[in-house]
C-alpha cells in the first residue's frame, strides 16, 4: 500500500465503498454507487470488507442493559400475527416476512391466509417442526431435486431416554408409517429419499417420532409411543 | 490458541447456530440470541440515538429484523455474527435518526457525549478486532479518526462534518479518504 498523500487509482473503488459504509456520501455519490453496484461486483465485496473493518467500533462499546419491556414487546410482536391487519409496525410487509421466516408455526400460517397477495414461493423446500412432549423439538427441512428429497433433521433441546432410540416415520395421507431412521438427540442427520417415496408435493406429508427400543423398531412398524408429529409446510 | 481466542471462537459458533435455528423459526433461539447480544446492540442504538426510549424502540425492531432475516446470515462469508448483528443495529438506528430529521440536533447532543475513543480500562474487555481497530484509528491523524468515528455513529455526510469542524468541504474529503486508505493498510498489515 502507498503511504503518500495521494489516493492511488486502484484504491478509488475501495475508498468509495468505505465512504458509503460510513454514510458520508451525498445524493451524487449515492447515485454513483448505485451505478457501480450494477456494473462491478467488486464494489459489494469492498463494501462488506469495510463493514467488517469498521463494525468493531460498535462492538467495542461498553454494554448497556435495555429494560425488560423490550423483550416483552418482541415476544408480543411474534405471538400475535392474527392481530396485524392494520397499524402494527410495518404491518403488511413485516408479517409477510414473518410468515416466510416462521414457516411451521401454525400462527404464522394464519397470517399467510390474511395477507394476500403472497410473494411467489422461492422453492419447493419445506419445513416441519416436531414439538416433542417433553419440550424439545426436531426440525426437519426437506429440499426436493434431481429425483430425490434431501432432508436434514436437527434436534433442539432433545433428550433421548437411556436405553431407547427416537425413530422417525414418514406418513403419507392414508398410508402406514414408513420408518426413515433413528434420530440422535445431539446432532443433525441428513437423509436422502427417492422422490417417489414422498409422493407428490411435500405439503401434506407428515413426519412423526416415536420412542422405540434401542436400535429402532424391531418390526418395521411403530411400537413405542409417538412423542411428536408435524406436517411439512412450504419454506 | 489462547483461552480467550478459544472462547471467542466458541461464542461465534454458538451465535451462528443460534441464527440458523432462528432461520428455522425457533423462538427460543431468538430468546437466547437476545440474552447474549442485546446489551451490546443496545449500546450501539443508544450511542447513535442519544435517547434511551427511542433506542429501545429501535432495539425491538432490530431483533424483529433478525427474526425475519436470519436466513440471510451467511457464515461462509467470513463475517462474524456479532458484526452482522451490529451492522443491523447501526443501520436501523441511523435510519431512525434520519427519519427524525435529527442530524443536526444529533450533532449538538453528540458533542456533549464524552469522546468515544475507548478508555484504557475498557481495553481489557475488548476483543482482538476491536483492539486492532482502536490501535489503527489511534495511528491516524486525530482529526481524521474523529471524523471517521462521528460519521460511523452519527450518519454525518461530508458536508455536515466539514461544517462541524469548520473546514472546507474538499479538505474534509481528502482528510477522510486518506484516513480510510491508511486505516485499511494498517488493518491489513
Amino acid at each position: 500500500m502507498s503511504g503518500t498523500e495521494f489516493d492511488p487509482p486502484e484504491d478509488d473503488l475501495d475508498v468509495l465503498a468505505g465512504e458509503f459504509a460510513l454514510g458520508l456520501l451525498d445524493a451524487d455519490g449515492l447515485a454513483l454507487v448505485a451505478m457501480l453496484r450494477q456494473r462491478d461486483a467488486r464494489f459489494d465485496a469492498a463494501l462488506l470488507a469495510w463493514e467488517a473493518r469498521l463494525m468493531p467500533l460498535a462492538e467495542g462499546l461498553a454494554p448497556v442493559e435495555p429494560s425488560p419491556q423490550v423483550w416483552t414487546a418482541i415476544e408480543a410482536a411474534l405471538a400475535k400475527p392474527q392481530a396485524t391487519q392494520r397499524g402494527i409496525w410495518e404491518s403488511l410487509r413485516f408479517w409477510r416476512f414473518v410468515s416466510l421466516g416462521a414457516a411451521g408455526i401454525a400462527a404464522a400460517a394464519l397470517a399467510v391466509v390474511l395477507l394476500r397477495p403472497m410473494p411467489p414461493a422461492q422453492s419447493a423446500a419445506a419445513v416441519a417442526r416436531l414439538n416433542l412432549k417433553d419440550g424439545g423439538a426436531f426440525i426437519a427441512t426437506a429440499q426436493p431435486g434431481n429425483g430425490e428429497v434431501v432432508m436434514v433433521v436437527s434436534p433442539a433441546g432433545v433428550t433421548v431416554p437411556a436405553g431407547k432410540s427416537d425413530e422417525l416415520w414418514l406418513i403419507l395421507p392414508g398410508a402406514q408409517p414408513k420408518a426413515l431412521g433413528l434420530l440422535p438427540g445431539d446432532m443433525p442427520v441428513v437423509m436422502h429419499m427417492p422422490a417417489s417415496e414422498v409422493g407428490g408435493a411435500l405439503s401434506g406429508v407428515t413426519l412423526a417420532v416415536s420412542t422405540e427400543p434401542l436400535g429402532g423398531s424391531p418390526t418395521g412398524i411403530v411400537t413405542g409411543p409417538v412423542i411428536g408429529s408435524a406436517q411439512f409446510t412450504p419454506l | 490458541m489462547t483461552a480467550v481466542q478459544e472462547e471467542a471462537r466458541l461464542a461465534r459458533a454458538e451465535l451462528t447456530a443460534c441464527l440458523y435455528r432462528i432461520s428455522l423459526g425457533e423462538r427460543s433461539a431468538l430468546a437466547e440470541l437476545y440474552r447474549r447480544t442485546s446489551a451490546k446492540l443496545f449500546a450501539v442504538c443508544i450511542r447513535i440515538l442519544s435517547d434511551r426510549a427511542e433506542a429501545e424502540d429501535v432495539l425491538q425492531e432490530v431483533y424483529l429484523t433478525v427474526w425475519n432475516k436470519a436466513a440471510q446470515f451467511d457464515a461462509a462469508r467470513e463475517v462474524s455474527p456479532v458484526t452482522w448483528l451490529a451492522a443491523i443495529a447501526r443501520n436501523r438506528a441511523l435510519d431512525r435518526l434520519r427519519a427524525k430529521g435529527r442530524r443536526f440536533a444529533g450533532l449538538d447532543e453528540a458533542a456533549e457525549v464524552p469522546d468515544m475513543a475507548p478508555r484504557a480500562d475498557m481495553a481489557l474487555e475488548m476483543g482482538e478486532s476491536e483492539r486492532r481497530l482502536a490501535a489503527c484509528l489511534g495511528a491516524l491523524e486525530a482529526r481524521a479518526a474523529d471524523a471517521i468515528r462521528s460519521a460511523f455513529f452519527g450518519g454525518q455526510t461530508y458536508e455536515n462534518l466539514a461544517r462541524q469542524a469548520e473546514m472546507p468541504l474538499g479538505s474534509m474529503k481528502s482528510l477522510i479518504r486518506r484516513g480510510l486508505i491508511r486505516l485499511k493498510a494498517c488493518l491489513e498489515s
